[in-house]
């Protein structure tokens, strides 16, 4: 019982965590950001597996937590409202070479990461040659030329 | 409709947007952001054992018993307690441990040993000799077992008591 309570716990609150920290919108992992997750791991082993070093253990926290992530995924396909709430919907943040700043704001998104995103993915000079950009579900800024 | 209403409507090309939805999700980070700044300054505050919050000190009506003791614990952890007991000098007298202590947590260390000790239905009775005042210090490390709220109360035999309450963490 302990090892599907505690999985449980650790999956919802670092879904939780994850959702506030919006670190998804900033796209690339920096160097610091990939360490920064090796420590969350390092933080959260000892939770999942409490005193319990077992086989069996291990394999029923697995098993626990996939079973938590193909449930929501099959609820994600169920009904489309939950599947925004739980990833967020893609959101446009630059409209025929205009930049939407209150969205931006919003997004926390500035202007030097759109045109970073332009100029690596689309080799774009200036936002006039923007048609679109949009903040994609998983973070990452996509560009749409004229 | 201003610039900022026009700005925040609904775009259906090239994607589908809910941008009141997505506004929530920005809200709910902005906030999250202030809850988790909060937690940080409780834990730094003692809200989740040692701290201004945790740590404190209780004594009996009579004086002849002060309990030092974390009123927060988090399951698993390790916290000292200190038992000072004062009785008549040369002769040994008997520290009581409620029970309800007793099931939260187990002792990790004890010291000084004491002369005796047993279980009893009150809880475990240990047997002390003080100095020459008559004072004696128990230093206890426990071990947090359980979960939820303990009210325990620890007390000398034929003297004062202190009722206790700790909170385990899961």
């Amino acid at each position: 019982m302990d090892a599907v309570l505690r999985a449980g716990a650790i999956y919802i609150a670092l879904m939780v965590l994850f959702r506030i920290s919006g670190r998804r919108s900033l796209g690339e992992m920096t160097s610091f950001d990939f360490v920064l997750l090796l420590i969350i791991g390092e933080a959260t082993q000892q939770a999942l597996l409490g005193d319990d070093f077992s086989v069996t253990n291990a394999v029923l926290v697995i098993v626990t937590l996939l079973s938590i992530d193909i449930g929501f995924s099959l609820l994600k396909r169920r009904s489309q409202r939950i599947g925004k709430l739980i990833d967020g919907g893609p959101t446009i943040v630059v409209e025929n070479g205009t930049f939407l700043r209150h969205r931006m704001h919003e997004a926390r998104v500035q202007e030097d990461d759109i045109m970073q995103a332009a100029r690596l993915g689309q080799g774009v000079e200036s936002v006039d040659q923007i048609k679109f950009a949009i903040i994609e579900r998983n973070g990452k800024i996509s560009i749409i030329t004229r | 409709m201003n610039a900022h209403d026009q700005e925040m409507q609904d775009r259906r090309h090239p994607v589908d947007e809910d941008i009141a939805l997505q506004r929530r999700i920005w809200r709910f980070e902005r906030v999250g952001w202030y809850v988790l700044v909060a937690v940080v300054l409780l834990t730094l505050c003692g809200l989740f054992s040692h701290g201004l919050l945790s740590s404190t000190t209780v004594t009996s009506a009579q004086g002849d018993l002060t309990v030092e003791y974390e009123r927060f614990h988090r399951n698993g952890g390790v916290n000292t307690m200190v038992i000072r007991s004062h009785a008549e000098p040369g002769k040994l007298h008997t520290v009581i441990l409620g029970n309800a202590i007793m099931e939260g947590f187990s002792i990790d260390s004890i010291q000084p040993q004491p002369v005796r000790s047993a279980g009893t239905r009150q809880g475990l009775r240990l047997t002390l000799s003080g100095d020459d005042h008559g004072d004696s210090t128990l230093y206890l490390a426990w071990r947090s077992d359980g979960a939820g709220l303990f009210k325990s109360v620890i007390g000398i035999e034929g003297g004062g008591e202190v009722s206790i309450n700790q909170f385990i963490y899961p």
